[in-house]
C-alpha cells in the first residue's frame, strides 16, 4: 500500500528549468503515466523520484514520509530504465539476487523467490543465462523482475520499451499492465508515445516544458483537455484560428459558431479544437473540398481545404462515399474553445467516436 | 559500402591504374616491400639470436646455441634481469594504486579543473623525454636518488602515468551510468557499487591498461640509463652496452629475452580486448 | 556540504596522488632545472650566460641543425608513408588489407633498444641487406648505418604505427556518405582527396605532424644507437654532458632549448589549429 506525493518540485539546470513546480498525488495502486515530448522534465521528475537527482526545491512523500533526503540504495522505490539495466558480468539469477543479496536473505530463500519473480514475468528457466545472451525484451522484462522481487513500494518505469521494436513494445506494455494489475503496485511510468499512455495508464500526467499541463484519465484528457497544448499533444485535433466578432459569436474559418454565456470581448484572439469525428457532413454547413480520402481499415480519413483553414482532417464510417475533389458541407458536432487560459465547450455531449483512437482493451 | 577501386570508370586516374592485373601487381609489390622493411629486420635479428657465427656473404649463419648459454651465464645479465622483473611490477602496481580511483573521479565526479588536469597529464608526455630526464637527474643527485632502486622505480613510474590514466577513464566513461544507478537503486551504497559493479565491469580495460603500463615500465631504457648505471641496470640499458660492446648474436639473444614479456603480453590483452561479454556493458 | 560541493572535494581527494606524482617528479625538476640555467647556484643573479654559452659554440649549434633536419627528413618520410597507407586501409577491403592492419601495428610492440639494433643487423653493411644484393651480384652499397640516413630509416620504422593509427582514426571519422556524395557529383579519386578528405582529416594531421616532431627530435635511443659520431642528435649531447662530461648545468641548458624548440612547433599546432576553429565559426 503505497501514496506518492510530489509537492512543488523544481529542478534547474544551469539556466533552464528542467521541471517546474510539479505537485502530483499517485494513489495507492495507481499506474501513472508521465507523458510528453523529449525535454518536457518527465524523466527528471522520475528520477527524482528514485533519488538520482536532487530537486532544487518541493517534497516527495511515499506514504505521507519525505523520502527526499534518503539517497537511492535506502528509498523504497525500484526503477526500471529504458537500457543499460542488467549488469553484464552476473547472470540473470545473479541480477535479481543481488539487491537480494544485500538485504541478507537466506541462501536457499533467495533461489526461491528468484525462481518465483521469473515465474512471474515469464521467463522460467533463463537464470542461468547471461544478458547478452537475452533478447531486447527479454532483458527488460528480468529488469522488471528485479525491481519487483526487492516489494518495493513504488515501481518506476523510464521508457523502457522504447528501444524495442514497434510489435514488441505493444506486447510488453500489455504485459506490465497485467502485471502491475496483478501484483497492485503503485506505479509510475514515464512515456513520450500518447498511445502508449492512453493504453496502460489509470491516469496520465501530461508535462510540457517542466511544467504539469493536467493529470486526468486517459478518456477525460481526450474528451475534456484543459489547455491547448493537451488538446494538440493528445489524439488528432483539427486548429482552427478563430476570434470573437460583434455579435458574441465566434468567427472560426468558415463557421461562425454561438459563444455559451458569449463572455469573450469582441476581437479576443482564440484557437477553436475540433476532434476529426466531429467533423458532420450536413446540408447546412461550412464548404470544403475534399483533397484526400484515406482508407485506414475500418474507418475513413478526408483530408479536406476549407476556405482559410486548409489541412482539415475528418473520421468518418467506411462505407461513406467521398471522392477527391468534391465538394461538401460541414458543421462541427462539437469542439473546445481555447482563449488565453480558459477553455469553453461548443456543441452537445461527445459524439460516440467512428474511429478509437487507439484499441483500449 | 566504399570507393572500393573498380577496374575502369575512375576519371582523373593514371592510365596504370585500369589495367586490373597491373594494379595488382602494384599492390602486391607495395604489400611485400612493406612487409620486408617491417619484417626485414626483426627476422635477421632472430636468425642471430640462433647463429654461432654468420660470415658475410653467406646467406645463413651456421646455427648454435652457445651464445644462449654466454648470455645467461653472465652475473650483470641475470642481475638486470632480476632487476627489470622487481622495477617493472612495482612500478605498475604503484601505479595502478595511486592512478585508477584518480582515473575514476576523472571519470565520474565534477570537480574544478577536471579538464585541464586530465589534458595535463596529457601534455607531459608531450616534451621531449630525454629533456626531462636530465632535468630529473639533476634533482635527483641533490637529492642522493641516483643508482638507487627507488629513482628507477621513479622514473619507470612517469612513463606509466600515461597509460594508466587515460584506459582507465575511458574504460570508466565506457560503463553506462544506469548499471551504477541500478546497483544503488538495490540498495548499494556507492562503495559497494564501485566493488561489485563498476570494477568488474572495467576490469578487462584496467587489465589491459596494466599491460601497456608494464610495457612501458619495462621497456623504459633512456631516463633509467641515466639513473640506474651501475648498478641497477635493467634489461634495456644493458642492451645499450651489449649492442655496443659484444658480438652481435649476444645481443640478438638479449633481445630476444627483452621481448618475451611484449609477447607474451601481446597475447594477453588479444583475449580481454575480444571479451565481447562485457562488451555490452560498454555503452559506445 | 552541497552534493557538488561533497563530490568536488572527493574528485580532487581522488586526483591528489597522481597529481602529486605530476607535480614532484615532472614539474618541479623541469621548473628548478629551468631556473638553475638562468640562475646559476653558484653565480650571481639572473643571466642568460648559460644559453649564450650552449648557443656560442659551433659544435652544439650544428648538433642543434642536425637535430631539426633529421627529424624534419624522417617526420617528412614517415607522413609521406603513413597517409597512404592510412588511405589504402580505410578505403579497401580484402585479404591484403587485414594483412596489412596487423603488419604496420608489429612495431608498436617492439622496444625501441631492439628496434633500433633491428635496423642496425639489417642495414649495415655486411648485414642482411647488403648480402642479398651481393648475392644478386650488387657489390656496391651505401653506408645506412651509423649516419643521418640510419637516424632517419629507423625513427620512420618506429613511428609509422603510431602514424597510420591516428591517421586512420581521423579518416575513420569522415562518414562514407561524404565521399560517395563527391564522387555522385563526379569528383575524381584525386580530386576527392584534395577537396573532401584532406581537410576533414586536417587535425589529426596536424596533430600527427606535430607529435612526430616532438617525438622524434627528442629522441635519445635510435640516434644513440644508429647514429655516427658527429653531429649528434641533441638528446645523445645532452646526455654525454650529463653522464660523461658531468657538465650538468649545460646538460640542463641544452634540455630547456630543446624543450623551447619542441614547444615552438606545438605552438604552432595549437595557433593552426584555432585559426581553424575561428574559421569555421
Amino acid at each position: 500500500m503505497a501514496r506518492l506525493s510530489l509537492r512543488h518540485l523544481t529542478k534547474t539546470f544551469g539556466a533552464q528549468a528542467a521541471v517546474r513546480d510539479v505537485t502530483l498525488e499517485v494513489r495507492d495502486g495507481e499506474l501513472m503515466c508521465l507523458l510528453g515530448p523529449s525535454g518536457c522534465g518527465k524523466t527528471t521528475t522520475l528520477r527524482m523520484i528514485g533519488g538520482f537527482a536532487l530537486p532544487d526545491a518541493g517534497d516527495i512523500q511515499i506514504n505521507d514520509r519525505s523520502v527526499v533526503a534518503l539517497p537511492p540504495e535506502q528509498r523504497p522505490t525500484a526503477m526500471v530504465f529504458q537500457r543499460y539495466n542488467l549488469w553484464p558480468h552476473m547472470t540473470v539469477a545473479g541480477n535479481i539476487a543481488f539487491g537480494l543479496k544485500l538485504r541478507r536473505l537466506p541462501r536457499a530463500a533467495i533461489a526461491e523467490r528468484v525462481r518465483d519473480v521469473l515465474g512471474l514475468v515469464g521467463l522460467p528457466g533463463f537464470s542461468q543465462k547471461y544478458p547478452h545472451q537475452l533478447s531486447g525484451g527479454e532483458q527488460q522484462r528480468v529488469a522488471v523482475a528485479r525491481a519487483l522481487v526487492l516489494e518495493p513500494q513504488i515501481l518506476l518505469l523510464d521508457e523502457p520499451f522504447s528501444n524495442l521494436d514497434a510489435r514488441l513494445r505493444v506486447h510488453m506494455r500489455e504485459e506490465v499492465k497485467q502485471l502491475q494489475r496483478k501484483v497492485g503496485i503503485t506505479t509510475v511510468f514515464v512515456t513520450h508515445d500518447q498511445e502508449e499512455a492512453l493504453t496502460i495508464a489509470d491516469r496520465i500526467a501530461v508535462m510540457n516544458e517542466g511544467v504539469l499541463q493536467q493529470v486526468d484519465t486517459p478518456d477525460a484528457l481526450y474528451a475534456r483537455p484543459q489547455t491547448l497544448f493537451v488538446a494538440d499533444f493528445i489524439g488528432t485535433m483539427n486548429l482552427v484560428s478563430a476570434h470573437a466578432d460583434a455579435g458574441r459569436a465566434l468567427v472560426a474559418g468558415p463557421w461562425r459558431l454561438a459563444l455559451p454565456g458569449g463572455r469573450w470581448p469582441e476581437g479576443a484572439e482564440a484557437t477553436l479544437a475540433v476532434r476529426p469525428e466531429d467533423l458532420v457532413p450536413d446540408p447546412q454547413g461550412a464548404p470544403a473540398r475534399v483533397r484526400r480520402v484515406i482508407n485506414l481499415g475500418h474507418y475513413l480519413l478526408v483530408l479536406l481545404d476549407g476556405p482559410g483553414v486548409p489541412a482539415l482532417r475528418m473520421f468518418t464510417e467506411k462505407g461513406a462515399s467521398f471522392s477527391e475533389g468534391q465538394e461538401v458541407r460541414l458543421r462541427i458536432a462539437r469542439g473546445l474553445v481555447f482563449c488565453g487560459p480558459e477553455v469553453a465547450e461548443i456543441g452537445g455531449p461527445m459524439r460516440p467516436s467512428v474511429a478509437a483512437p487507439t484499441d483500449r482493451a | 559500402m566504399s570507393v572500393a577501386v573498380g577496374a575502369a570508370g575512375r576519371a582523373g586516374a593514371p592510365w596504370f591504374w585500369a589495367i586490373a592485373g597491373l594494379r595488382r601487381a602494384l599492390e602486391l609489390g607495395a604489400f611485400l616491400a612493406l612487409a620486408a622493411f617491417i619484417l626485414g629486420p626483426l627476422l635477421t635479428l632472430l636468425v642471430w639470436a640462433a647463429a654461432g657465427t654468420w660470415l658475410f656473404p653467406n646467406l645463413l649463419p651456421e646455427f648454435s646455441l652457445r651464445w644462449w648459454y654466454y648470455v645467461l651465464g653472465n652475473e650483470n645479465v641475470v642481475k638486470a634481469i632480476r632487476m627489470s622483473f622487481l622495477s617493472a611490477p612495482v612500478a605498475t602496481l604503484l601505479s595502478a594504486v595511486i592512478c585508477i580511483p584518480a582515473a575514476y573521479a576523472f571519470a565520474r565526479l565534477e570537480f574544478p579543473g577536471r579538464r585541464l588536469l586530465l589534458l595535463s597529464f596529457l601534455s607531459a608526455n608531450a616534451f621531449p623525454k630525454i629533456g626531462l630526464y636530465v632535468s630529473i637527474a639533476t634533482l635527483f643527485y641533490r637529492l642522493n636518488l641516483m643508482d638507487t632502486f627507488a629513482g628507477v622505480v621513479m622514473i619507470q613510474l612517469i612513463n606509466t602515468l600515461l597509460f594508466m590514466i587515460w584506459i582507465p577513464t575511458g574504460t570508466f566513461r565506457g560503463i553506462n551510468r544506469n548499471l551504477e544507478d541500478a546497483a544503488r537503486d538495490v540498495g548499494a551504497g556507492p562503495l559497494r557499487t564501485f566493488f561489485n559493479i563498476t570494477l568488474p565491469i572495467a576490469l578487462p580495460g584496467l587489465i589491459v591498461a596494466s599491460l601497456f603500463a608494464f610495457l612501458a615500465a619495462f621497456d623504459e631504457a633512456q631516463g633509467t640509463l641515466i639513473v640506474g648505471t651501475p648498478n641497477h641496470m635493467t634489461m634495456p640499458v644493458m642492451m645499450y652496452t651489449l649492442v655496443l660492446s659484444y658480438p652481435q648474436p649476444v645481443g640478438a639473444v638479449f633481445s630476444v629475452l627483452l621481448s618475451l614479456p611484449s609477447l607474451l603480453f601481446l597475447l594477453l590483452a588479444q583475449r580481454y580486448l575480444r571479451a565481447g561479454y562485457l562488451a555490452a556493458g560498454y555503452s559506445l | 556540504m552541497t552534493d557538488s560541493r561533497r563530490q568536488g572535494a572527493l574528485g580532487l581527494a581522488l586526483v591528489l596522488p597522481p597529481l602529486l606524482v605530476l607535480i614532484f617528479l615532472i614539474i618541479v625538476p623541469a621548473v628548478s632545472a629551468v631556473i638553475d640555467t638562468l640562475h646559476p647556484p653558484e653565480g650571481a643573479g639572473w643571466t642568460l650566460t648559460n644559453y649564450a654559452l650552449i648557443l656560442g659554440n659551433r659544435v652544439l649549434r650544428s648538433d642543434i641543425r642536425f637535430s631539426i633536419v633529421v627529424t624534419l627528413a624522417a617526420v617528412a618520410v614517415t607522413f609521406c608513408l603513413s597517409y597512404p597507407l592510412a588511405l589504402y586501409l580505410r578505403f579497401t577491403k580484402g585479404r591484403l588489407p587485414s594483412l596489412l592492419a596487423v603488419l604496420f601495428t608489429i612495431p608498436l610492440f617492439v622496444p625501441v633498444v631492439i628496434a633500433s639494433f633491428a635496423m642496425i643487423t639489417f642495414l649495415v653493411n655486411h648485414g642482411m641487406v647488403s648480402t642479398v644484393l651481393y648475392r644478386m651480384g650488387i657489390e656496391w652499397f651505401p653506408p645506412l648505418v651509423y649516419n643521418a640516413t640510419g637516424i632517419v630509416l629507423t625513427e620512420v620504422w618506429t613511428t609509422i604505427p603510431f602514424a597510420v593509427l591516428i591517421l586512420g582514426a581521423g579518416l575513420q571519422a569522415i562518414d562514407d556518405a561524404l565521399i560517395d556524395g563527391a564522387r555522385d557529383v563526379g569528383a575524381g579519386p584525386l580530386r576527392t582527396f584534395v577537396s573532401i578528405i584532406l581537410p576533414l582529416n586536417a587535425t589529426p594531421t596536424m596533430i600527427t605532424l606535430t607529435l612526430l616532431f616532438i617525438g622524434i627530435f627528442g629522441s635519445f635511443t635510435i640516434p644513440y644507437l644508429v647514429g655516427g659520431n658527429a653531429p649528434q642528435m641533441l638528446g645523445v649531447t645532452m646526455t654525454n654532458y650529463l653522464t660523461q662530461y658531468l657538465r650538468r648545468l649545460d646538460a640542463v641548458t641544452i634540455a630547456v632549448i630543446a624543450f623551447l624548440i619542441a614547444a615552438a612547433v606545438g605552438a604552432l599546432y595549437v595557433v593552426s589549429v584555432s585559426r581553424r576553429e575561428r574559421h569555421a565559426l
